[in-house]
């Protein structure tokens, strides 16, 4: 009776607070909905008229036909993607080493890669853009992709090793007995029985790649090598009132790629809690 | 299979030491279980035989090979865990083939070798599973044929059936012993339950705070505990402690109970007894030398009943004495009713005499 109560007073609260929350990021994503399928006229009704009378999707077809905006989207896929990979690469032995062997410093190493995370990037744009001059990295996608790596580090090295920590130890111990050296049981035993882990924190760092907008913006000048969130800055700053339909509908196709992931982020995560341990 | 020696086997963590001083020695073939309460270092010595842990000090052999710096896989042993250590992400059949792999075996060999493994083990329907579909006895019988199929020189078994339900650890205990008789390959069995202990051993290592108590068969060890801590251990229930002291009577030996009656000593233990006269000492009984006899006859402990166990063939009679309290193991109708005053006879032939100080049982034969 009493615990019953005790629920639904923490339902009401969980509500009370979810809703705004909720309310807080829908409404602008409504309101681009609402622009992106209206037709220039009825623009400039602005948010009187809340559903056009004339919807359309002519929009999402022009600026996905139009000025090389398949080729930003490509961009920005081709960037995320790349420094996904990279930063899991990288991530992954550091993050192997921190669940599977214990050495002088691990807490403090392990708390200092954290550390780097809260740096913001704004502060280090500056040297970072100089020591990319140095580099001759500037204008590269290659220098674009090194940085994004070099940012998803800290939090990959910290979700891949929370997924090699989830494989038992004894598992390790069994291959070793079955005669397979470190890197052989690695291989086929704890990779495999992490890659639920090691998928989420892949997804991850593609949509954070994706919605990266100050790295790509001030490394590439050239509109050929622009991901989509650099391009639509500039489209929205190169025009007018008159083709705000067509930025509304731009940022929505953009934002659709970062949505599907994390779907996907979703499913894998509770595929990951569902797989079912050694014991059970 | 080969024989294995242990020679002053010690391992510490940090400067503390979990085993120290284990000396063993191993025939080929033998089924040796070690046994003691929890921490008391018995995986920590099974790890290290298998290469798991390191090896603090000492020398271990498996065969004629000194095998201190070998990596696990190359001593050739297999072991199962408590858990199983199954991998989750490969079938039954993978499972059992994972370790032939890096034998150079063909395909062929490795099907047939599996196929055996999981006939033995009567598996073979399993083999296409996953582990996480498996019950908990399936699991276990996974993990043995994953041990049995590599032929190895030494199996170890590490608690293989404390995640069990009672019946089916008693019918897992004797699949094993089945199993050693058929593949009879030199095995090192840890486990805390004395009765597995005892029912499976060749000889039993009776251990405590990371050294050897006791080594024996296990009637031997049974019999003849060298130390309480033993004579307490092994076998269930437990033995019954009186404290008292050894005094002459007449041309002959007694133990005087401080509370209760004196036992006179049996004729061939007085020799061996003679020099500890007129010591403090505690004796011990096990509950099979109690037994209720007529009031005023003979030397009695005068007992009252507190709870009464039957178990079918016998019954266990739980008693408060004066400074004691203890078990009977009584045929079941001669056994009292729970809260009945009863009179226990004491067999002298049975006793051991424990010295309180050191918990050194005296020997006399
Ligand atoms: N990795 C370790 N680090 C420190 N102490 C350990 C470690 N492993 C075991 N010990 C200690 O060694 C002793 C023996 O442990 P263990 O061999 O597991 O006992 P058992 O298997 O008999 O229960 C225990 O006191 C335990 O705390
Ligand atoms: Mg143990």
């Amino acid at each position: 009776m009493i615990e019953g109560r005790a629920n639904r007073l923490g339902n009401i609260a969980t509500y009370l607070v979810a809703i705004p929350i909720a309310g807080f990021f829908l409404v602008p994503i409504v309101w681009l909905v609402s622009l992106a399928i209206r037709t220039p006229q009825e623009i400039f009704f602005g948010a009187s008229r809340f559903i056009p009378e004339n919807p359309t999707l002519a929009n999402f077809w022009q600026v996905l036909t139009g000025s090389g905006f398949l080729t930003y989207l490509g961009n920005g896929l081709k960037l995320s993607v790349l420094g996904a990979f990279g930063a899991l690469i990288v991530a992954a032995p550091a993050a192997y080493a921190f669940s599977r062997f214990s050495f002088r410093g691990r807490g403090a190493a392990m708390m200092g890669i954290l550390a780097v995370q809260m740096v913001s990037g704004l502060v280090i744009l500056i040297p970072l853009y100089r020591y990319m001059a140095w580099l001759g990295l500037l204008e590269t996608h290659l220098g674009v992709t090194a940085i994004y790596i070099a940012i998803g580090i800290p939090l990959t090295v910290w979700l891949v090793k929370n997924a090699f920590d989830a494989v038992p130890i004894v598992l390790d111990e069994a291959a070793a007995i079955d005669g397979y050296n470190r890197f052989e049981t690695f291989w086929r035993v704890t990779l495999p029985l992490a890659a639920p882990g090691l998928a989420s924190a892949f997804i991850l760092n593609v949509i954070f790649n994706w919605s990266q907008f100050l790295v790509p913006f001030i490394m590439l000048t050239d509109d050929d090598q622009w991901p989509i969130s650099v391009a639509i800055y500039n489209y929205a700053g190169s025009t007018t009132a008159t083709t705000t339909h067509l930025l509304a509908a731009a940022c929505l196709i953009a934002v659709v790629p970062a949505i599907l992931a994390f779907m996907l982020l979703q499913r894998l995560i509770v595929s990951a809690l569902t797989a079912g341990a050694v014991k059970g | 299979m080969a024989p294995v020696s242990l020679r002053g086997l010690g391992k510490s963590y940090d400067g503390q030491e979990a085993v120290r001083g284990i000396d063993l020695e191993i025939a080929e073939h033998e089924f040796v279980v070690l046994v003691g309460p929890s921490g008391c270092g018995k995986s920590t010595t099974l790890r290290m035989i298998a290469g798991l842990e390191t090896i603090s000090s000492g020398e271990l052999r498996i065969g004629d090979r000194v095998v201190n710096a070998l990596p696990p896989g190359e001593r050739d042993v297999a072991m199962v865990f408590q858990n199983y250590a199954l991998y989750p992400h490969m079938t039954v059949g993978q499972n059992i083939a994972f370790g032939l792999r890096r034998r150079n075996l063909s395909r062929q060999q490795v099907r047939e070798a599996v196929a055996d493994a999981a006939r033995l083990l009567e598996i073979e329907p399993l083999l296409k599973r996953r582990p996480g579909a498996l019950s908990g006895g399936q699991r276990q019988r996974v993990a043995m044929g994953r041990a049995i199929v590599r032929r190895p020189k030494v199996f170890l078994f590490d608690e293989p059936l404390s995640n069990l339900d009672a019946r089916l650890r008693t019918q897992m205990r004797t699949e094993i012993k089945r199993l050693h008789q058929e593949v009879p390959t030199t095995t090192i069995y840890v486990t805390h339950d004395q009765v597995e202990a005892m029912t499976m051993a060749d000889r039993v290592v009776v251990m405590k705070d990371g050294a050897i108590e006791q080594v024996g068969p296990p009637l031997e060890v049974y019999r003849n505990p060298r130390t309480r801590f033993v004579a307490e251990f092994i076998g269930s229930p437990a033995m019954n402690f009186f404290d008292g002291r050894l005094v002459a009577e007449g041309d002959g030996l007694a133990f005087r109970m401080d509370a209760g009656p004196a036992l006179t000593i049996p004729p061939e233990r007085r020799a061996a007894y003679g020099p500890i006269v007129g010591e403090k000492l505690t004796l011990g009984l096990r509950p099979e030398a109690l037994a209720i006899v007529p009031r005023g006859e003979t030397p009695h402990l005068a007992a009252t009943t507190r709870l009464v166990e039957p178990l079918g063939v016998e019954t266990l009679v739980y008693f408060d004495a004066p400074g004691a309290s203890g078990c009977a193991r009584l045929s079941p109708d001669r056994a009292p009713r729970a809260g009945e005053p009863i009179a226990l006879g004491l067999d002298p032939a049975m006793m051991h005499l424990i010295r309180p100080d050191t918990g050194a049982v005296v020997p006399w034969n």
